[in-house]
């Protein structure tokens, strides 16, 4: 409150954006997201299909994942039991010491093997600019694209499912609609057509002011966000071609994730189309670090197993099998390669003071006094231990 | 005891209500004026409304007291809630709740935690009756209540039913709270009553009374029951006086609690009540919710208060007014910012030269108040301007209109609205009306029928060309200083207030030349709302006595106090 306070009283003038001017500028608040995978199946939402011929991963078999060589039978039934459900709790705790969470350190246990996606089709970039490597996109347009976080995770159920249709999408995501949250764009220019400039740049910023929904559930275009300074934000050099905006060149994008950890992406690339109601539909793209990964999977402990019906483990061992960037000496991979794919209404930006409307896609700074921390205490990636250089316990926000 | 009290209670509401309601003679003659005994004659019963009701309670007891009750519903009449007022009785099912709302506020105001703060008289000993405390309880708060001191048998009838429940529940404030419901469930609160009484200056004629004129004044300017000050210039005598009529005109006015009265007038004239039942397609509009309904409510009566009240602008300027209000949610509507540094939810807005919207027809409030759910009414949006702007009502279309081009949305040959409204309209016993109305609103064209701005509909222009009076004009832009030079606007405001204050269709040929008066004097005067106010208000003819129509029954007369708790008379 104290830090609001103090950000409250900050005026118009302390904010230090730039005087750039746009000729244009387009804003919008991202009203979905979900990670970018193909669903290859006709019909449902769980069915066998090109993607995954098997079908979902099955159920998650409690009673078996619990049973450690430390564990009695009573023990585990204790912890199946309904009436008192400490699987939340004691959920992570089935490595091979009874002090050992397969959470934080999911190599203690062997593989519990995925179904990794086997099918040609997925969405996303070409990230090495290598067609003859990776998927091809549904339509068969584009050839050669990176997405090996769907080849990874994408038969686990929560993210099986037509677009906006899975449970990932429809309820997870739903926080977000829910005000959790927000992700704002801001798209702006210098040249005389919104349409078509060469030289755009875009902006990810994050709000406080929480989306809104209308009557019918969706989120509303709009309204007016403040842009948040102390919150993830960045600029990408952009260009606009016929209303689709696209990355110039592949760039580092910083955007808000799940859970509030930051998605830094490298090599990134974003696509975005217009659409003739003003909204935009489209696609970020790039390598993350799979240890951000694995934290955003593994953040929700057993919350997750139990909702989103995923072996946290076997997601560990299966983003290690399937990164393809940045090796180290020893030659695994650290970044995986990956797309989310997103919605967004047409908004409003505004200064963090609302002091005025912010219509050039810029980082916008707040004096350091008045700056409040960043809401999650969480470590560089680079200064987090990862599965090739210390097998230590991977720090998990606790907290959930 | 509760069944008790409440069959009592609505046997004396329902007759008294229907007995007030019924007398009727000439115009201020007065019925036994030559009479030894001077007698009051009901001239009307004016029924609280919500709003009403709520600021009296607030006023008396705090803003904190909670009403729970569901209002029946108000009748317009002549243009306005006011005048219908005054025709309107009260159902079983309403007084049903009328006695859950007295019971309610009985029992928080009279609670531990308040009962010291309104109860000061203390009962010798809690758990009995005390009738000199009961009696002293029922006098302060009735006078307040019914807004004229209570007769002895008022009194008596309330000690007597307070001391019966005080008794059967062995505590004195049980009984209180019987009494106090019992004055929040009497007609003489739930209605205005409007007396007069034989004029002393003039022989055979009659004057309304102190209290009425208090009252008068306060439901116009204040929207509430008169104070403290003005019930004693009406126990004085002072309000039969100019100068004394002339110094509370001058305080109401200057009070900041004029703008609750100025936003009730407006509430009512502008027929905010719509609200509670206009729907939208939430497939067509699904930004439409409760929130913009609430949000539209409060834009328009800030804008006018703002103007009118705190600027003391030009009455005409409603129309054409590009400064507003906005929060955040119709900041969406409107696809404005919601901007600016100072200020809580609500920020001040001032719509760019280059946008469509000026003035109040332009606001979410007008927009979609009249306007179809899935599509836009130019005819509904004239009909609505020449009635609450213009004074001017348009007759109700026959029974067999068809109307089935104009529901086709998606005619592909007829694209907008104007286009099938004006095939529609070819017929010749439409073209009448139609004519009259549906220029005004196809220059609103552009705004959904929630209010949101569009150019386009079905992907062509909208044209916005119309003509009124023989004047061309374009748009919403257009309209308003067409509006504005028209003297019908100030015509109308002017004859609304009075009939508002008065609560009847001033149709007499004194009221014509009185309004025309008034008329001249609010346009003289640069239409200052206020200023008008407070010239009808100061002014004899707002007090004069007008008895009610010749189709009513044979006058009767009653004497001022009401006795509507007298059946409960020694009944426990």
């Amino acid at each position: 409150m104290k830090k609001l306070a103090a950000l409250g009283v900050a005026s118009a003038a302390l904010f230090t954006a730039t005087t750039a001017q746009a000729a244009w500028h387009r804003a919008y608040v991202f009203s979905n997201f979900e990670p970018a995978f193909y669903y290859g199946a006709k019909e449902g939402v769980g069915n066998p299909g090109t993607d995954c011929p098997l079908g979902s991963m099955p159920d998650n078999d409690w009673k078996k994942m619990l049973w450690t060589p430390w564990r009695t039978e009573a023990d585990v039934e204790k912890i199946m039991n309904p009436e008192g459900p400490t699987r939340q709790r004691d959920g992570g705790f089935r490595g091979p010491s009874p002090d050992i969470s397969v959470y934080a350190q999911p190599w203690t246990i062997p593989d519990p093997g995925v179904f990794e996606v086997s099918g040609p089709h997925a969405y996303g970039f070409d990230l090495d600019n290598n067609p003859n490597t990776g998927f091809t996109s549904p339509d068969g347009k584009v050839k050669g694209i990176d997405n090996q976080y769907y080849k990874a995770i994408g038969c686990f159920s929560t993210w099986r499912g037509p677009t906006w249709e899975g449970h990932h999408a429809k309820y997870v995501m739903e926080t977000m609609r829910d005000g959790s949250f927000t992700v704002l764009m801001l798209v702006s220019g210098p040249g005389n057509d919104p349409d078509n400039d060469p030289n755009a740049t875009v902006a990810f910023y994050q709000s406080r002011d929480k989306i809104v929904k209308d009557a019918t559930g969706n989120v509303t275009g709009d309204y007016t966000y403040r842009v948040e300074p102390s919150m993830l934000q960045s600029t990408v050099a952009a260009k606009v071609t016929n209303g689709v905006i696209e990355t110039r060149a592949p760039s580092h994008i910083n955007v808000r994730s799940v859970d509030n950890i930051p998605m830094k992406i490298e090599q990134g690339r974003m696509r975005f189309e217009t659409k003739p109601d003003g909204s935009i539909h489209g696609f970020i793209g790039g390598y993350r670090a799979v240890t951000d990964m694995y934290q955003e999977l593994s953040n929700g402990g057993a919350t997750y197993e139990l909702t989103m019906l995923m072996n946290t483990p076997a997601v560990w061992y299966s983003l290690q099998r399937n990164a393809d960037w940045k090796p180290t000496a020893s030659g695994q991979k650290t970044y995986i390669s990956m797309a989310y794919r997103y919605d967004g209404k047409p908004a409003i930006v505004a200064m963090p003071d609302s002091s005025r409307q912010v219509t050039v896609a810029e980082i916008i700074t707040a004096p350091v006094a008045a700056t409040p921390a960043a809401p999650t205490a969480q470590a560089p990636a680079a200064d987090r231990p990862t599965a090739q250089t210390a097998p230590g316990p991977i720090a998990l926000n606790t907290a959930r | 005891m509760r069944s008790l009290l409440l069959a009592g209670l609505s046997a004396a509401v329902l007759t008294g209500a229907i007995g007030l309601a019924s007398c009727a003679t000439s115009e201020g003659a007065a019925p036994g004026a030559n009479t030894a005994k001077a007698e009051a004659v009901v001239i009307a019963t004016r029924r609280l409304n919500e709003s009403q009701y709520r600021a009296t309670i607030a006023d008396l007891f705090g803003a904190d007291i909670t009403i729970n009750a569901r209002f029946e519903p108000e009748m317009r009449s002549h243009g306005l809630l006011a005048i219908g007022s005054s025709k309107l009785s009260i159902t079983t099912g309403g007084f049903e709740q009328y006695y859950a709302a007295g019971r309610g506020i009985s029992e928080q105001v009279l609670d531990a935690r308040r009962r010291d703060k309104f109860a000061t008289c203390k009962p010798a000993d809690i758990k009995t009756a005390d009738d000199a405390c009961t009696a002293a309880f029922v006098r302060e708060y009735g006078r307040k209540l019914f807004r004229r001191p209570l007769d002895e048998a008022e009194v008596a009838s309330r000690v007597t039913l307070a001391r019966s429940g005080a008794t059967q529940a062995n505590d004195y404030y049980a009984g209180l709270k019987l009494a106090l419901t019992s004055l929040l469930t009497s007609p003489d609160f739930l209605f205005r009553v409007e007396t007069a009484e034989p004029d002393p200056a003039r022989r055979r004629q009659l004057r309304l009374d102190g209290y009425t004129k208090a009252q008068r004044l306060s439901y116009l300017l204040w929207n509430t029951a008169p104070d403290e000050e003005l019930l004693k210039a009406a126990e004085s005598g002072a309000l039969h006086t100019q100068e004394g009529v002339d110094a509370q005109v001058a305080r109401l006015t200057a009070s900041p609690r004029l703008e609750a009265g100025v936003r009730a007038f407006f509430t009512d004239v502008m027929q905010l009540e719509l609200f509670e039942t206009v729907t939208k397609d939430a497939g067509v509009y699904p930004k439409y919710s409760q929130g913009v309904v609430d949000s539209a409510r409060e834009q328009t009566l800030r804008t006018l208060v703002d103007l009118l009240v705190a600027k003391k602008g030009d009455f005409r300027d409603i129309f054409t007014t590009q400064d507003t209000y906005v929060d955040r949610t119709l900041a969406a509507v409107y696809r404005v910012p919601f901007l600016g540094t100072a200020g809580g939810t609500w920020r001040p807005y001032r719509h760019p030269d280059s946008a469509d919207q000026a003035g109040i027809l332009t606001q979410v409030t007008f927009l979609s108040l009249f306007g179809h759910p899935g599509r836009t009414s130019p005819t509904k949006r004239g009909v609505a301007l020449n009635e609450i702007f213009l004074c001017q009502e348009t007759p109700l279309p026959p029974d067999d209109v068809d109307f089935t081009i104009l529901n086709e949305t998606e005619n592909p040959l007829l694209k907008t609205v104007r286009a099938r409204l004006l095939a529609h309209a070819t017929e010749p016993s439409c073209a009448g009306c139609h004519n009259l109305v549906d220029p005004i609103g196809l220059s609103l064209e552009r705004f959904d029928s929630m209010g949101q701005p569009r150019p386009y509909e079905n992907g062509e222009l909208i044209d916005v060309t119309a003509e009124l009076d023989g004047v061309k004009f374009v748009g919403a832009k257009g309209l308003g200083p067409v509006l504005r030079n028209n003297p019908k606007i100030p015509a109308c405001v002017v004859r609304n207030v009075y009939a508002y204050g008065v609560g009847r269709d001033p149709v007499s040929e004194w009221e014509k030349a009185y309004l025309d008066g008034q008329t001249k004097a609010f346009t003289s005067g640069g239409h200052v709302l206020p200023a008008m106010m407070a010239r009808i208000a100061g002014s004899p003819e707002f007090y004069r006595v007008v008895l009610p129509s010749a189709e009513a029954p044979a006058p009767k007369t009653k004497t001022v106090a009401a006795k509507p708790s007298e059946s409960s008379k020694g009944k426990s």
